[in-house]
């Protein structure tokens, strides 16, 4: 009896992976979701830059006499509000992938894509990276298979990068389904 | 036919206009964040939520943050606001209150739902007593008609909707003194009057920039547009005057 009850429990395990994406063995060319890749190496390039026109505007942080910008996707616009009457864009911290903040005591965290980083502010002319965890935010929705079901995909392949996103396009290896 | 008109809440978050109002910490300073935020500092805590989960970092250490803890709270979550020793988390569907008693394990304590608006797209600012929310219905959100929304809070367990005003296409929103800040991208930035806090009235409309959020910071409004911010100042608090436009 307990058997039987582990083999249930075995197939339906199955069964649901099963439902979340099944790789197909024969390429399949027609309309399907393409991976996104983007190499590791140029996800972790961080630096602070000299004040540019912010190109797609995102969340706004206070802190201090300073003002922060997100700059969807691209990292954070730092605007020095000391003298109130005229604020200058100091820089732009470049972070891939950014889209939140928040500050405490001089220390900045931002996400850097699927990291956690940490910036000293002290010297808000010249942020410094002082932390990082790495993979914390991972973005299991998109990870493995595009958000959309019933759905032929390209499967990911991991050697090519990390997937940060999914675009639909004619393709010859929709060898995954989901 | 089944009513499947979700009363709900989307995308909120609470906004805090006064230091104060950060928590109990008089020796550590944190920053104001706008009121569509997915990170919240409150204690010696960083919280972050993505579409599901709520995670936990304690930042005792400030520049060693560690990863504590990981909860599960719901679909389609958008926002986070700490609030005193409360977390606003917003989703699609509903707002979550959530207790900090525990910082490392903060417990539901409440879902505050809107009778008037069946999705809601937006957020939210908190006072001690009461809570406004814009409620945006487009075709994106779904629901009925946008308002903005005043929620007595006095009873956490149980928040109730007591008042509504109509809007058209209503974002973030922000409170400093006894004026409530409203982005509106059809009809402008909005200045209400909270002196009596369950009844806004509306004294004043801007029609700059697009605005999407705002943080009202030290006297000043900082208003994310489409451009980039807008700076007011605010020292007549139902009168705020464009400093500059910063892209």
């Amino acid at each position: 009896m307990r058997k039987i009850f582990l083999v249930i429990i075995i197939a339906s395990l199955a069964f649901a992976c099963t439902r979340r994406w099944n790789s197909i063995n024969k390429d399949n060319k027609g309309y399907g979701y393409v991976p996104i890749y983007a190499n590791k190496n140029d996800i972790v390039q961080i630096n602070f830059q000299t004040a540019r026109l912010t190109t797609n505007p995102g969340k706004i942080y206070a802190y201090g006499n300073y003002i922060f910008q997100n700059d969807m996707g691209t990292g954070i616009h730092v605007i020095d509000n000391t003298n109130k009457l005229n604020p200058v864009k100091t820089g732009f911290l470049n972070i891939p992938y950014n889209f939140e903040m928040a500050i405490r005591d001089s220390f900045l965290y931002a996400n850097n894509l699927v990291d956690l980083v940490v910036f000293d502010l002290h010297n808000p002319t010249n942020p410094q990276v002082v932390n990082r965890i790495n993979g914390v935010f991972p973005m299991q929705s998109i990870q493995n298979y595009p958000s959309e079901s019933d759905v032929y995909f390209e499967c990911v392949d991991s050697t090519k990068g990390v997937v940060i996103g999914w675009k639909k396009q004619i393709t010859v290896s929709r060898n995954c389904y989901r | 036919m089944k009513k499947i008109l979700t009363y709900t809440l989307i995308a909120f978050s609470f906004f805090c206009c006064t230091k104060n109002d950060q928590g109990n910490n008089t020796y550590v300073t944190t920053g104001t964040s706008g009121s569509l935020a997915r990170f919240a500092i409150a204690g010696n805590y960083l919280y972050s939520v993505d579409d599901t989960r709520l995670r936990i970092f304690d930042i005792s250490n400030p520049s060693t943050p560690i990863y504590k803890n990981i909860i599960n709270i719901g679909w389609g979550i958008e926002t986070i606001f700490a609030f005193k020793d409360k977390l606003f988390i917003g989703s699609t569907s509903v707002v979550y209150i959530y207790s900090l008693a525990n910082p490392l394990n903060p417990t539901m304590i409440s879902t505050a739902t809107s009778q008037q608006v069946f999705r809601r797209c937006d957020p939210v600012v908190a006072k001690d007593s009461v809570a406004y929310a814009t409620l945006r219905s487009s075709s994106m959100c779904g629901g009925g008609r946008s308002v903005l929304s005043v929620i007595d809070i006095r009873f956490i367990n149980n928040p109730i909707e007591i008042y509504t005003l109509p809007m058209q296409e209503p974002m973030g929103l922000g409170y400093w003194g006894n004026s409530l800040y409203v982005c509106d991208t059809a009809k402008g930035l909005q200045v209400y009057d909270i002196t009596n806090q369950y009844l806004p009235t509306l004294v004043k409309t801007l029609k700059d920039e697009k605005c999407l959020d705002v943080i009202p910071y030290d006297d000043e409004l900082i208003c994310y547009t489409s451009n980039g911010i807008n700076i007011y100042d605010i020292t007549n608090r139902s009168n705020p005057v464009k400093i500059i436009t910063i892209k």
